[in-house]
């Protein structure tokens, strides 16, 4: 019991490190940048402020104190929920960040389940059938997914099947004209979904797919498989009853490196089908140099990150049974 | 797979030079790779036109003129190709170089120093593996604006973590492997190990982690400059589909030249490296077998059992395995076989490693790995089992895995299933053959269990929790859960000390005469088979040499490898082997130069390994020049009474001293000192030497370690101690490596590295455990020959007294954490006074001289 909680609460004090870690980058950029910081609080407008009106907004956003002092302001106004001003926008950056946060993680949600499934699925039949056509034929098609860049993919799809075939919209999340009634704008989202979907999934199955199939590679090898065949057992019952199971464990652990890495493919992707969350505002912001959204934006799809990791963290021992308080290794197979 | 086959199988691969099949995901990455460099490094030459420069009408079609026509602006698209080529190679290669080697210098300090700076370091790893990487650099890139330098080393800066990772990885495991212990063990330093072991194998995994980083930082490269942070005096591919968005390009006409060939240049470069980096990763982790198991056995027969006939259980003819790719080099392993067995009776298959026993054993079965098929046979089975009336042929042999037969692996203990619970892997045995509900199933596994002697509190246990020997009951359960007709049992007793073995083979007869199962053991250790089996056959290069009744071919052999075989078997030593023991302590005494020989002392020594306490108060002396066997059962702690000796463990409590001085403080001053005067012989010899030094190089690394002697002088004294240990040819021996040698062969090299620097003291952690019972003798008189001829002081360790009491001064018996008796072995086999030393002595007794007295009727 005590080891429980002292492992917990290392793991507790790791990811406050993480998120300290990001709130100092995103404090020291500003500062660490070249030209007048007021640039990264009030963007361009600080080109037509008078000596006077500077000296004012300097002290008004306490930017003349030492920067220890500021540093302390700063994580004190976090923990507030003070994110600064959006200068795009207007409003408080924490306000707009909540208002297009649901759309990403809709979006984001979906594909770690579908391509989670479909990778892990598709990566335990090519180690079956490892060295075959099929296995090769798999591979060669997963890497190249892997390899093509997500925003390109994604003005194939814009192409061809919403402009050309015209079956899909090319934008937004649901129609300009929102329509009456539950199930059709349901019916309208999920059919705003589906190209976005289809290409952040396809973008992200082939790294599951590489590491369910070395996983599950790895498991054949194991001993105790000959002796499940030999108590007479299926094939197929060995590798969805036996093999699967056991080889689960290290593409659970790669939960970090894929959510980092699926949150930056949501960026681009929301920007090609102009699709209306956290994705797309981060574009925009870095387009409209609008730092505080920027910075607070990058805040937020941390602490995202974090809290599926501690999510992934707590379920783990139900997966090992070997392992007591949560001994996830984080990070690569 | 052992020894012969492998050997034939290395061989064949060794001669092959040509790029294996297995090999295109290298090459066809390296092809891509090699290309994109080379248009990168081209790209002004290569290109029609300058990129920047409107050379065309908006909007041509490709033509000849413009290969990929133009965009709106009148650029040429191709040579805007091109030298985007140059922008997103540059970055790519760069950032992934600095990455890697940040990775490098990263992993290797945090896996080679160890303790907090390790902890701290790979806390930052992973910090940085959390931080979602996109948008850091995407923030980096709007503050600090958008240009080459900051996209590399924003780049580099976070992507180093992975490679650090998967290197300190690397590293650790490298770390562990016993050649590289050995080497620690003798003396060798950090930079040695570093220079030596570690640093090689670090090479291939950098290369793939190079290939993936740089794989990566294009693609991000790719996205920030499509997302207008790139910059804007070095236009990439990313950039081009920049332009393409911004100016709505999938209206135009143009779309697809100006957007798919970029794309297209992006995602190929990026397989390449992939492809690159699966290929290098591939190659290292060796050959690995496909998963699925083509289930071929022998062509097979079931007819039912008829109680009154004498037809044999099971029966095969020519049964041919053999093992090597198609169209290669084969090995034969199982040559054209008959071999047949009776309903009941207990039927030993023996012969040396390699010689085809077990893949007869796993032919029978139809679970013959690939490389490994069978080629031919007929098999016959009569079984209670049968589910016609009538006979069938052309059966599976797969339908009657687990029902029919039922087979226990080599190494039973690690044959179940981690993550599920003993009880119901015996479910899982039981309703893979009957319908029945889950309830009755797991009743009647928990009767199977306690049948096997396992208390019920261990039956919802996972097979971690469990010991070595419960797993093996439990494996043997597994396997009778649907009454079989047959066992067959590979290698059962293999690395089990007496007792355990004892206990095993009684389990095995108790458990057949209730149920009345045959039983097919396949085995090397001489003593288990002689004592539990009616009828032997002996095996010799996949051919069956003889068969008979135990007691039978015992007594009069036909055939004269069978008398050979059989007389390996471990004797104890009469009155008067044991009296030469004696006059060898009486020349010990008068021995010429005792300053030479080393004196261990352990004085009140404990150890505590997770909760056991192993080592509860040793006091142990070794006088000077005395061999001296340690002895008592699996997990008593010997082998960390050993390592403490040699410095590899520290005890909780209590000190060793050698020669005086205690182990700590040869360590703090004199560390290189302890590892010439202390050699400590490793127990698997198939770890102990590096698998890709020469037998040469492996014996000369002490010498190297301790700078002794110059170049010549070194090899004079690698020929002479090959030459010492019996390894002739030696000039032949010197060359080759240890992967061409068999057991026996590697553990004389182990042996010849230990005696070339002539230490005082030897520790040997049971050197003939994982050799075949054969060869075992001649090893041990091999290892008291030079001990005694070079008046080395010898910690023997094993937990066969048979072979202690034949050669050592002294035994010493360890017991419950203690030394509990010591004396001369004839005190010891007479007139033992502890009861832990009479129930060793007895078990042994036991099961080398017991002999299965039991005839059968019929005749083979």
């Amino acid at each position: 019991m005590v080891a429980r909680i002292h492992h917990i609460g290392s793991k507790v004090a790791e990811y406050g490190l993480t998120l300290v870690a990001a709130l100092t980058v995103n404090f020291a950029l500003p500062h660490l940048a070249p030209g007048d910081p007021l640039r990264y609080v009030i963007g361009q407008a600080v080109a037509d402020l008078s000596g006077a009106e500077r000296t004012q907004l300097l002290a008004t956003y306490g930017l003349d104190q030492p920067l220890h002092v500021q540093y302390v302001d700063y994580l004190f106004g976090i923990a507030r929920g003070d994110l600064g001003t959006s200068v795009m926008f207007g409003q408080p950056v924490a306000s707009v960040l909540i208002d297009h946060l649901p759309s990403t993680l809709l979006l984001v949600g979906l594909t770690l389940v579908i391509s989670t499934l479909a990778g892990t699925l598709l990566g335990a039949w090519s180690a079956w059938n490892e060295g075959t056509g099929t296995d090769g034929a798999l591979l060669v098609a997963l890497v190249a997914a892997n390899s093509t860049p997500a925003f390109w993919v994604g003005m194939v799809f814009v192409s061809v099947f919403a402009f050309h075939l015209g079956w899909f919209p090319s934008y937004g999340i649901s129609a300009i004209n929102e329509p009456d009634g539950i199930i059709q704008m349901l019916i309208s989202r999920c059919i705003h979904l589906v190209l976005p979907l289809a290409t952040l999934t396809l973008a992200r199955v082939g790294g599951i797919y590489l590491v369910a199939r070395g996983s599950v590679l790895t498991t054949t090898g194991a001993d105790f498989i000959r002796f499940e065949r030999a108590k007479g057992l299926s094939e197929r019952t060995i590798l969805f009853r036996h093999v699967l199971p056991n080889s689960l464990l290290p593409i659970y652990t790669r939960f970090t490196l894929q959510l980092g890495t699926l949150v930056g493919g949501a960026v681009v992707v929301e920007t090609v089908f102009s699709y209306p969350g956290l994705g797309l505002l981060i574009y925009d912001a870095a387009l409209a140099r609008d730092y505080p959204l920027l910075q607070g934006a990058f805040l937020v799809l941390t602490i995202t990150v974090i809290g599926a990791n501690v999510l992934a963290d707590l379920t783990y021992p139900f997966l090992d049974p070997r392992t007591g308080p949560g001994h996830r290794e984080r990070g690569v197979q | 797979m052992s020894g012969r086959i492998a050997k034939g199988l290395r061989s064949a691969a060794q001669r092959r030079n040509s790029i294996r099949r297995r090999d295109w995901l290298a090459v066809v990455g390296g092809a891509g790779v090699s290309v994109a460099i080379f248009v990168a490094i081209f790209a002004p030459t290569l290109a029609p036109y300058p990129a920047d420069v409107a050379v065309g009408n908006p909007f041509e079609s490709p033509s000849a003129s413009h290969l990929l026509g133009t965009d709106d602006a009148g650029h040429d698209l191709l040579s805007l190709l091109l030298v985007g080529a140059r922008v997103s190679l540059f970055v790519g290669i760069l950032a992934g170089s600095i990455a890697v080697f940040l990775g490098l210098v990263v992993g290797v300090t945090a896996g080679i120093v160890g303790g907090r700076t390790e902890s701290v370091l790979m806390r930052l790893i992973d910090i940085v593996l959390t931080l979602p990487f996109l948008p850091l650099i995407i923030v980096v890139a709007a503050v600090f604006g958008p240009s080459l330098t900051t996209t590399v080393a924003v780049l580099a800066s976070v992507m180093w973590a992975g490679p650090a990772r998967e290197l300190r990885s690397q590293v650790l495991s490298v770390r562990e492997r016993t050649y590289v212990r050995a080497s620690r063990s003798m003396g060798a330093s950090t930079m040695h190990l570093a220079r030596k072991y570690v640093v090689p194998s670090l090479m291939p995994i950098a290369v793939a982690q190079f290939a993936k980083a740089a794989g990566a930082a294009i693609l991000l490269e790719a996205s920030l400059s499509f997302l207008g942070l790139g910059d804007p005096t070095a236009p990439s591919w990313g950039t081009i589909l920049f332009y393409a968005q911004q100016r709505s390009a999938f209206l135009t006409d143009a779309w697809a030249w100006w957007v798919l060939p970029p794309g297209v240049a992006i995602g190929g470069s990026v397989l390449s490296f992939t492809f690159l980096a699966l290929g290098v990763e591939r190659r290292t982790a060796g050959n690995r077998q496909p998963a699925i198991n083509s289930g071929h056995g022998p062509r097979l027969s079931v007819c039912p059992r008829d109680e009154d006939s004498d037809e044999p259980a099971l029966s095969v003819s020519e049964l041919t395995v053999v093992y090597g790719e198609k169209d290669e080099e084969e090995t034969v392993a199982v040559d054209g076989m008959n071999f047949s067995v009776q309903a009941g009776e207990t039927i030993g298959v023996v012969g040396e490693s390699g010689s085809g026993k077990s893949s007869l054993a796993l032919a029978l079965l139809a679970l013959v790995d690939p490389p490994g098929r069978v080629t031919s046979g007929e098999m016959t089975l009569h079984t209670d089992h049968a589910t016609n009336d009538g006979p069938s042929s052309d059966a599976s042999i797969a339908e009657h895995r687990g029902e029919a037969v039922g087979f226990v692996p080599q190494e039973a203990m690690n044959a179940l299933d981690p993550r599920r619970k003993l009880r119901e892997q015996v479910v899982v045995a039981i309703r893979a053959h009957r319908d029945c509900s889950r309830t009755e199933a797991r009743e009647q596994a928990s009767d199977v269990l306690t049948s096997v002697g396992l208390d019920p509190e261990s039956h919802d246990r996972y097979p971690h929790e469990l010991s070595g020997g419960m797993r093996q009951r439990g494996a043997v359960a597994a396997a009778l859960a649907n009454d079989p007709d047959i066992l067959v049992a590979d290698e059962p007793t293999t690395g089990l000390d007496t007792i355990t073995t004892l206990r095993l083979l009684d389990l095995l007869e108790s458990l057949q005469s209730r149920l009345g199962f045959s039983l097919v053991m396949v085995t090397h250790d001489l003593s288990s088979v002689t004592r539990v089996a009616d009828r032997l056959a002996v095996v010799r290069d996949g051919r069956i040499v003889e068969v008979g009744e135990t007691a039978q071919l015992h007594a009069s052999p036909e055939h004269p490898y069978t008398s050979e075989l059989l007389q390996a078997r471990p004797v104890l030593p009469t009155a008067g082997g044991m009296a030469q023991s004696e006059t060898h302590i009486l020349d010990s005494s008068r021995k010429t130069d005792p300053e030479e020989a080393a004196h261990l002392s352990y004085e009140d020594v404990e150890k505590v390994f997770g909760g056991d306490a192993v080592l509860q108060g040793i006091n142990f002396d070794l006088e000077h020049g005395e061999s001296v066997t340690l002895v008592g059962e699996s997990g008593a702690g010997k082998s960390t009474l050993g390592r403490i000796a040699a410095g590899l463990t520290a005890p909780d409590n209590g000190t060793a001293f050698v020669d005086g001085r205690s182990v700590k403080s040869w360590q703090a001053a004199d560390r290189p000192g302890l590892g010439r005067n202390v050699h400590y012989l490793f127990q698997d010899p198939y770890a102990s030497l590096s698998p890709t030094q020469t037998v040469g190089q492996t014996i000369r690394e002490p010498l190297d370690i301790h700078d002794i002697g110059d170049p010549e002088e070194r090899a004079e004294r690698v020929r002479n101690a090959l030459g010492d240990v019996g390894l002739d040819p030696v000039e032949e021996y010197t060359r080759r490596l240890p992967t061409a040698l068999s057991g026996g062969e590697r553990q004389r090299v182990a042996l010849a590295r230990a005696m070339v620097l002539e230490p005082g003291l030897l520790i040997a952690d049971e050197p003939t455990s994982m050799l075949d019972a054969p060869l075992r003798r001649e090893l041990l008189e091999l290892l008291y020959d030079l001990v005694s001829d070079r008046n080395i002081t010898l910690l023997h360790i094993t937990h066969d007294i048979a072979a202690a009491s034949e050669f050592a001064d002294r035994i010493a018996v360890l017991a419950e954490g203690k030394i509990v008796e010591t004396g001369t072995p004839a005190m010891l086999l007479t007139d033992p006074s502890h009861e832990k030393t009479r129930s060793l002595v007895e078990a042994t007794h036991s099961l080398h001289t017991e002999m299965n007295e039991r005839t059968h009727t019929t005749e083979i």
